[in-house]
């Protein structure tokens, strides 16, 4: 695929409309001979500009493209969580991925734990693959490449972003580094954990509501930070009614850049902009006007109980 | 209820039954009969199954706690000798705006309730019961349960006497109203809107006002004027002599995820009209007060369910056993969508019994 082709697919991604399945396999097999020499911990020079969950929300996207910059002209970071729960994840995904291979130090993607098999089945990817191209096709691609995502970033050597926390089983990120992240998200170990778990209030480790990973409190923060000679540590992963959110001194923040989460929560989105300097400023938004949207059926209302 | 706004809101109770069903399926709770009431089944998202589940869980838990109460009374009249004519009279169950609900299938055949006599009545506008009676009739399985189709040229009124006085054991059919009357269960056909109307049909079905009665409501009220679900509730508190309310709606509509959540109701056609007087828990209290119940109480749904994964053991051992069932990866969303529904209770009964109800009927 030569780069006016490509340019071409970005331009009908923009649109949110869909690539045929054969260029959707060329992009996947693009990307992770990208993804492949990827560290597991990326570093990234800053300026750039930090995105929490998407979540198949296209038009909130390109709502926060036109908030943040345009790629290439912004850097970005999304942390993960690409996939599920909104009706565009194909076209988000695809548009994601297209513009790492046309600008592969422009945009980085590390993986959330919406990036695996199991759970895009519960929670639409799946779905939407088999209904957009009436095959599993384009999942079992995009599921393929899921594997090769980073696992985290390294900002400046100051600022450590993952999707989900810390883990109880690693100390350093240079144990992040070594961790064999070539596979599906398991459901334990350090690995899962980075992906699935959550700060929380009280000190110490916890177990986690959600099933997977753990909760880990400010003292765990504090020690994590200090043992590896970094200021904060950036994530996703939860629902911030206000977009973003400072916890244990500011040594850790959470990024949430999908507003009206699910068309359903009425929460607002956030960006973190890092400048070269390394000062931290926050853009949030709403979600993208009702009229700049399309739906795919006029029966897309999000579910409450009837 | 105006006619555009009756199928949108009569298609929420299909939504319902088919996430119910979703539910169902993955094991949050059992239900046999719910197979027969579903078109287009379709996989519920997790958030989706456990809310089902815990609104399942508490309406059948306070249904339960009535009809033991309600013995209760019962065994304590009878050592005082007194009130003779209440000791004979089986309590009566009745569910407002039912939808497809199966809740009286259920109960009829769960052993939690074996012990229990008592009469259902299920109120509905005659579109929607008159899909009732079609699945009804069409599946031996529930149709059974209520027995078999009494059928003769006796007057309407002779039949059901037969029926409720229990020389007859089936059922007796009225397709011109859409509406069945059995020694057990009873479907009326009315609009909630038009409360006198649903009164006469009532008492055509002969509704017991001296019986302990508990009337409930999931998600219907809500969508009336509250002029007209106020009246319907004054006029329970008032006519009835023992009496047992419990509502499931929507509240706190003014907090972000609560706008979201009115405009989306309006885009379904089906706006939450009530929800504007009665925002929040202390005015669905204060409803309940001022509608004449002596006794009155009302949680939010996520309160309710955090209470059952700490309280006594049986709740809790369910609770546990549920949340294995799916990844739930939606914990911020359940804790905003559980706090804007919420479920009020409240009970008209002499004060002798006050203590006896503020300890078995609460959530």
């Amino acid at each position: 695929m030569d780069s006016k082709e490509l340019d071409e697919h970005i331009e009908n991604l923009y649109k949110c409309q869909l690539i045929p399945e054969n260029a959707v396999k060329q992009i996947c097999d693009l990307a992770r001979d990208i993804f492949i020499e990827e560290a597991n911990v990326i570093p990234i020079e800053p300026p750039v500009t930090i995105c929490g969950d998407v979540h198949g929300q296209f038009y909130d996207l390109k709502e926060l493209f036109s908030i943040g910059g345009q790629c290439p002209y912004t850097n970005y970071l999304f942390m993960g969580d690409f996939v599920d729960r909104g009706y565009f994840s194909v076209e988000t995904f695809l548009l994601l991925l297209a513009l790492k291979v046309r600008y592969p130090k422009r945009i980085t993607l590390i993986r959330g734990n919406h990036e695996s098999r199991q759970i895009t089945q519960v929670y639409g990817f799946y779905d939407e693959c088999l209904k957009k191209y009436g095959g599993i096709n384009v999942w079992r691609y995009c599921t393929e490449v899921f594997d090769y995502i980073a696992l985290g970033a390294m900002i400046g050597n100051r600022y450590f972003c993952v999707h989900g926390g810390l883990s109880p089983s690693i100390e350093t990120i240079d144990e992040i580094r070594n961790i064999d992240r070539k596979q599906e998200v398991p459901h334990d170990g350090p690995m899962c954990d980075l992906l699935w778990s959550d700060p929380e209030i009280v000190d110490g480790w916890g177990s986690s509501p959600r099933g997977a990973g753990f909760t880990f409190g400010g003292d765990i923060v504090h020690d994590f930070c200090r043992k590896n000679n970094i200021d904060m540590i950036a994530r996703a992963h939860q629902l911030i009614m206000e977009g973003y959110s400072y916890m244990f001194e500011k040594s850790l923040v959470t990024v949430w850049s999908a507003p009206n989460y699910c068309y359903r929560c009425g929460n607002q989105a956030a960006i973190l902009e890092i400048d070269e300097n390394l000062n931290q400023s926050f853009k949030v938004f709403e979600a993208a006007p009702f009229e700049d949207r399309a739906f795919p059926s006029k029966k897309a209302i999000p579910d409450y109980f009837l | 209820m105006k006619n555009i706004k009756f199928k949108s809101v009569a298609v929420t109770g299909q939504d319902a039954i088919r996430t119910k069903y979703s539910a169902v399926q993955l094991g949050y709770y059992n239900d046999p009969f719910v197979q027969f009431f579903v078109q287009n089944p379709r996989k519920s998202q997790p958030i989706m199954n456990r809310g089902y589940f815990a609104r399942v869980y508490s309406i059948e838990k306070l249904i339960l706690q009535f009809l033991n109460v309600s013995k209760k009374i019962k065994e304590k009249n009878k050592e005082e000798k007194k009130d003779e004519n209440f000791q004979n009279v089986v309590p009566q169950i009745v569910s407002l705006g039912s939808g497809l609900d199966t809740t009286f299938w259920r109960i009829s055949q769960d052993e939690k309730f074996s012990s229990f006599q008592f009469r259902y009545f299920e109120v509905d506008l005659d579109q929607v019961n008159a899909k009732k009676i079609d699945v009804i009739l069409k599946h031996k399985e529930l149709s059974s349960i209520i027995g078999c189709e009494e059928k003769n040229n006796q007057k309407k009124e002779e039949q059901i006497e037969e029926i409720l006085h229990g020389s007859k054991s089936g059922f007796f059919l009225d397709r011109k109203n859409a509406e069945i009357i059995s020694s057990k269960y009873s479907l009326i056909s009315g609009d909630l809107c038009a409360l006198d109307s649903i009164i006469e049909r009532m008492k055509i079905h002969k509704i017991n006002f001296e019986a302990p009665t508990i009337f409930f409501s999931e998600c219907s009220l809500v969508y009336l004027d509250p002029k007209y679900s106020d009246a319907i509730i004054g006029w329970i508190a008032k006519d009835f002599h023992v009496v047992f309310f419990a509502n499931y709606e929507h509240i706190n509509p003014n907090d972000p995820f609560g706008k979201r959540m009115l405009l989306n109701f309006e885009k379904r056609n089906a706006p939450l009209l009530g929800i504007h007087q009665y925002p929040s828990l202390s005015s669905q209290i204060q409803r309940l007060k001022d509608a004449g119940f002596v006794f009155a109480g009302a949680d939010d749904m996520l309160s309710i369910y955090n209470r059952f994964s700490t309280s006594d053991e049986v709740d809790r051992l369910v609770i546990q056993k549920i949340q294995k069932l799916e990844f739930f990866d939606e914990l911020e969303e359940w804790n905003l969508i559980m706090r804007h529904y919420m479920i009020s209770w409240g009970v008209k009964i002499e004060s002798e019994f006050i203590d006896l109800v503020s300890e078995f009927f609460h959530l």
